[in-house]
Order: C-alpha cells, then sequence, then structure tokens
C-alpha cells in the first residue's frame, strides 16, 4: 500500500472520543508528533486499542516481509505490486534542481585554483586558521583538488601528502551537508580521511594512519553506500595491515575488494586491489604469485584514473621479472615502461628506470650495455646527493666490471663510494659492510658473490637499520 | 533486461539521467516511497553522482544501485523514528512519580501484557530497561552480553516491541 493509498484509507476516520485522531496517529508514525502527544499515542496503544493499531499498523514503514507459506524473507523488489505513485513531478523538478547545482559546481571549480593560490602563500598553521574562519574555503573542489595533490606528493614528499592531506580533512569537516547532499559530503570526508591515513602510513606513523582509517569508515557508514568508495578505504587499510605484517588480514580485505570490484564492473579498483596483495605477496617473498597478480593488475588499470599507479605497476612488473630471472620477458615490456616513464614519471623515476634497464641488460649478458647505463644512473645519483643509492649502484656497477674481470674499476668505485655513503650520517654497521667492500677491492677479491653479499646486506639494512652485518660468508 | 552501457565520455549527466528515468522510476515504485519524500531521497542521490560524476565510471548502474540503497535507508529511518518515539514515551510514562496509582498499576499491567507477548530475551531486557532504569552497559552486565553487542540486540527487541505495540502483524521471532 502506498503513502498516499494509506492516507485516504484513514482521512475519512473519525477521531473518537478517548482515541488519538488518525492525523495523530499518522504523524506519530511519520515520526513528526511532538514528544507530549507522542507519549500519549504510546499510552493508547499500550492498552491495546484494536482500532487504531490498525492504523497504526498501515502506517508502519516498509520492510522486508516474511512470505508465510514459502517461510523466506522476501525481497521489496519480488512482492506483490501495487500502482506506483506518479513521480513525474518531482523528477522534472530535481532535474531542474540538479541542473542549478551543475553550474554552482563548475562555478566553484573554476575559482579553485584562485583560493590554492591564497593558501599557498601562508604557513600550514594559518591555511588551517584561514580555511576555518574564511567561508570561501568550504569548497568541495578545493578539497578533491587538495586530495589529488597530496596523492602525487605521497611517495616523494611524504610530509607535505600529510599536510595537504590535513587540510582536505579539514575543510571537508566545513562543507555544508544541505549545499552538496549529506551523503555526498560524508564520502568525501571519508576520502579525505582515508587519504590522510594513507600518507600517514607513508610516514610510518601507523597508529595515527589507523586512527586516521578509522574516522574514514565512521563518515563512510554515513555515506552513500558507494561500493567502489567501501573498496577504496578497504584497500589503504589492507595497506596499513601490510606495514604491520598483519598479511592475512590484510590479504582477506583484498580479497574482498577484488570480489565487490568485480561484481560492480569497477575494473580498475579491482586492478589496484591486484598490484597492492602482489606487493604484499613480494614482502613475503613470494616473488612467483607477486609477478603473476601484478600483471593480472596491470591489465586492469586505467592511466587516465590514477597515471602513477600504471607507472609504479609497470616499472614493478619488469622489476619482480628480472628479480626472478625472467629478462626476456622484462626486456620485452621495457619500452612500455619506458614510455609511462616519460609520460608520468619525474627526472628521478626515469633514473630509476634506466637502472632497471641495466639491471635486465645485465641478466641477459649484455654487460658492456648494462656499465654505461649503471655508470650513468650512478652519476646522476650523485648529483642528488642520494648516498645510499650511490652506493647500490655502484655495487651492481662493480658486480659488471668483476664478472669481465676489471678490477682496477671495481677498486674506484670502492674507494669513491665510501666518502658519499658517510656523508649521509650512515649507520656504522652499513659503513661497516662498505670497508669490507673497499677492503676486498683492494685486494682484488671482489668476487661477484660478495658483492651481492654487501649489496643484499644494505637493502635489508634501509628497512632494519639494526640489522647487523656479518661479512665474509661469500668469500672465495 | 538490458544491462546499462559503460558511460562514454561524451554523455553528459542530463543525457544518463534522461536514459535511466524509467528504471529510477521503477525502484521507486518498487520501495513505495512516497512522492513528497522521493524528491529528497532522488535530489540527495542525483546530486552525489553529480560530485562523483568523474569517478564513477558507469553512470546508470550507479545510479540504479544508490537509489535502491537510498530507499532502503529512507525506511530503515522511518523505522527508527518510530521505535526511538515509542522508546522515549514508554522510558516517560513508567518513570513519571506524580502518575495517580490506579493508573500506575494498569499501565504496569498494560505494559506486562504487551511484553508478554515478546521473546524471552526480549523480555527481560526490556524490563532492565524500563522497569528498573538501568543503561545499556548495566544491562550488558546484568544479562552477561558483552558491552559492544548490547545495542544491536537492545535495538532488535526495541524493534520487536514497536512492531507490536504498533500491530504490524507478523511478530519476527527473536532467537535466544
Amino acid at each position: 500500500m502506498t503513502e498516499s493509498m494509506k492516507q485516504s484509507a484513514t482521512t475519512n476516520r473519525r477521531p473518537v472520543a478517548g482515541h488519538p485522531s488518525d492525523e495523530s496517529l499518522a504523524l506519530f508514525m511519520r515520526g513528526a508528533l511532538p514528544r507530549d502527544e507522542a507519549r500519549d499515542v504510546v499510552r493508547h496503544l499500550l492498552s491495546g486499542c484494536g482500532a487504531c493499531r490498525k492504523t497504526t499498523g498501515a502506517w508502519w514503514p516498509s520492510e522486508l516481509t516474511r512470505d508465510r507459506e514459502a517461510g523466506k524473507v522476501v525481497p521489496f523488489e519480488e512482492r506483490e505490486r501495487t500502482p506506483s505513485p506518479d513521480y513525474q513531478p518531482m523528477f522534472s523538478r530535481v532535474a531542474r534542481t540538479l541542473a542549478e547545482r551543475e553550474r554552482d559546481f563548475a562555478a566553484e571549480r573554476r575559482a579553485t585554483p584562485d583560493l590554492r593560490t591564497e593558501l599557498i602563500e601562508l604557513s600550514h598553521t594559518e591555511r588551517l586558521e584561514r580555511v576555518a574562519s574564511d567561508a570561501r574555503f568550504a569548497s568541495w573542489a578545493l578539497v578533491e583538488s587538495l586530495l589529488e595533490e597530496s596523492r602525487e606528493h605521497a611517495s616523494g614528499q611524504p610530509a607535505d601528502a600529510v599536510a595537504l592531506a590535513e587540510l582536505a580533512t579539514a575543510i571537508s569537516e566545513r562543507l555544508d551537508e544541505g549545499r552538496y547532499s549529506a551523503a555526498a559530503v560524508h564520502d568525501l570526508r571519508a576520502r579525505a580521511w582515508g587519504q590522510l591515513g594513507s600518507s600517514l602510513r607513508i610516514q610510518n606513523r601507523v597508529w595515527d594512519a589507523q586512527k586516521a582509517l578509522d574516522t574514514a569508515r565512521q563518515h563512510l557508514e554515513r555515506g552513500s553506500g558507494d561500493p567502489a568508495e567501501r573498496c577504496r578505504l578497504l584497500v589503504l587499510q589492507a595497506a596499513l595491515y601490510g606495514e604491520l605484517k598483519r598479511f592475512d588480514e590484510a590479504f582477506a580485505l583484498l580479497d574482498r575488494v577484488i570480489g565487490l570490484a568485480e561484481r560492480c564492473g569497477e575494473e580498475h579498483l579491482r586492478g589496484s586491489a591486484l598490484i597492492r596483495k602482489a606487493r604484499l605477496a613480494a614482502q613475503r617473498d613470494d616473488q612467483e604469485t607477486a609477478v603473476e597478480l601484478l600483471r593480472q593488475g596491470v591489465a586492469l588499470i586505467d592511466p587516465d584514473e590514477d597515471p602513477r599507479l600504471v607507472l609504479v605497476a609497470g616499472h614493478n612488473l619488469v622489476h619482480m621479472l628480472a628479480d626472478t630471472g625472467r629478462y626476456r620477458e622484462a626486456r620485452e615490456r621495457l619500452d612500455e615502461t619506458r614510455a609511462l616513464h616519460l609520460q608520468f614519471g619525474g627526472r628521478i623515476d626515469h633514473v630509476r628506470f634506466r637502472w632497471l634497464e641495466a639491471k635486465v641488460y645485465q641478466g641477459l649478458g649484455w654487460l658492456e650495455q648494462a656499465a654505461e647505463l649503471y655508470e650513468e644512473v650512478r652519476h646522476a645519483f650523485i648529483e642528488e646527493g642520494l648516498g645510499y643509492d650511490v652506493a647500490l649502484v655502484s655495487l651492481e656497477l662493480a658486480a659488471v666490471h668483476s664478472q669481465e674481470g676489471k678490477h682496477p674499476e671495481v677498486r674506484r668505485l670502492a674507494e669513491e663510494m665510501l666518502p658519499l655513503f658517510s656523508s649521509q650520517k650512515a649507520h656504522q654497521e652499513a659503513l661497516a659492510a662498505l670497508l669490507f667492500f673497499r677492503d676486498a677491492a683492494r685486494k682484488e677479491a671482489a668476487t661477484v658473490p660478495l658483492i651481492r653479499e654487501v649489496a643484499d646486506y644494505l637493502r635489508r639494512w634501509r628497512s632494519n637499520p639494526g640489522l647487523r652485518f656479518r661479512g665474509g660468508d661469500a668469500r672465495c | 533486461m538490458t544491462i546499462p552501457e559503460t558511460r562514454t565520455t561524451t554523455q553528459s549527466i542530463s543525457e544518463v539521467l534522461v536514459n535511466v528515468r524509467p528504471a529510477l522510476e521503477r525502484v521507486l515504485g518498487s520501495y513505495d516511497v512516497p512522492p513528497e519524500d522521493a524528491e529528497d531521497v532522488l535530489q540527495d542521490t542525483y546530486l552525489t553522482l553529480l560530485y562523483k560524476w568523474e569517478k564513477v565510471q558507469c553512470p546508470e548502474a550507479w545510479l540504479i544501485g544508490t537509489l535502491r540503497k537510498k530507499c532502503i535507508m529512507y525506511w530503515r529511518k522511518r523505522r527508527k523514528r518510530i521505535i526511538d518515539a515509542m522508546d522515549a514515551a514508554i522510558l516517560e510514562l513508567l518513570s513519571e512519580p506524580e502518575r495517580p496509582s490506579q493508573e500506575r498499576q494498569d499501565l504496569g499491567r498494560d505494559f506486562d501484557r504487551v511484553l508478554g507477548r515478546l521473546p524471552e530475551r526480549c523480555q527481560k531486557l526490556l524490563r532492565l530497561r524500563y522497569g528498573l532504569g538501568l543503561g545499556p552497559s548495566e544491562v550488558a552486565v546484568e544479562m552477561g552480553y558483552q558491552p559492544s553487542s548490547i545495542r544491536k540486540i537492545t535495538s532488535r527487541c526495541l524493534t520487536v516491541l514497536s512492531r507490536e505495540l504498533a500491530a504490524v502483524g507478523f511478530l519476527e521471532r527473536e532467537h535466544d
């Protein structure tokens, strides 16, 4: 029974002495009766008045109903249909409102660059104060723009990414729910808090990250229910679990995302979840699974939606193929990855790509080309003052020279590497590893296994600075 | 039944709305949303799409799915308003000290009669809530529930009570 039919069924009834009027009952069942009157209605219903209970029963809000014969719950859409009310005029009104809002939103987007310029000149604290006191900044488009920039800064400048996401959350909390629609605003707030959580995770502030993700989830519960929003948050939560080495929980969340995204036809989202899974598999030292997942993920992600992800995933796939000895396949993907770097990458990204290229060539046995590229990369890192990367790429180059029997070259690299690395406040253990390598190079005893041992130690040392170097196992 | 097509880059939001309108009308109709409230529900859905336009891959499917969820949420909210009003009114009625004793007795008897028709678990919980005036955490302790789950259980029992009072008919069985 539709609301209007229920209404017509009751409006003809008379208020009987001692009974609430039909209007009162109707208002009560819409939750719109003043408190005192509501109390009287409930008292009357408690007395078990059949006539009034019949009226309120007709006003009870629609819900899943149970089919007595079949003994199962019947979804709304399978219930016996009554003729639909006329929604025609309402659709026209809503379309007009939407057209107005569309124009307003376009204007808001045009105003965003000027608002950004005003904020750029301020310190972080001043920005937060300004957006809290000036209503012009309560803009959806501004929040989106800040979130996009925060994402772009996430890997290169994590502190900036956090600051931008904090600003975005502050503005999102001030958005007018009436103007934008409450559900949409909560979705955006969830996105802003999610981005803040993600940036904090990259800064290794895992507990703050978890708090931000919890806030995001609370907003999501009040949002539109869009599965894509839910999936995005689950991906971020999985990333945090991965960081905390809670791999099983992370995998379970990502499997949920993959299932949801598949049902909703969200291919990009499915792809990014697969890529995230690949990263976790790699962290677990399951390179074979990682390669397979990454391959599937790369095929699904959309460059327009997240160019950085396409670049990183493509790059990592080549890297993993090389790590698992599939150099030919890795080489086949180099051209495509190079194009991605040229289109979407920064200078350092490109240097890292050249490094990867060198690694593939080395694996294929093209030592001359590999050495040339390693040298190029090494110089680029020296220019950038990236001591740790200089050390690593120098070791790779030293391995090539050692393979070719060019011991003086190996020694030159070993001597040059130390001052560059020690200027970076390096840990004693890492320095000890490089000293060990230098001493071996001086004695022309820096074999490929020895060099690899030092390089492996440096890689592990970076994520575990307390790790001790027990050099010499590979000496032969 | 056709599957909505994936958005092409040239399709505008107004074109999408025209295409999907009959399907949206069917959704509203199947959920019995009254036209006076349907306007808010629909407007909320449209505006959400507007602000997410760049992110939504298939606007038609998104609109239908989101409107469906909003219809369910609409009825859920409507039910919650009634249940909250019933709950507040019963709490007030049973705690009025100035009520004459005969009236208090009548009220107590009526209340017991209604409670007697509810599942045992709800009877116990609601007596603790209304009769002894215990708060949710105290009720949880008394009944041996986790404080985290008591809200959900209380909400279920209040729903059962409200349905009973409003004579909705078929009483959903509450399992202990």
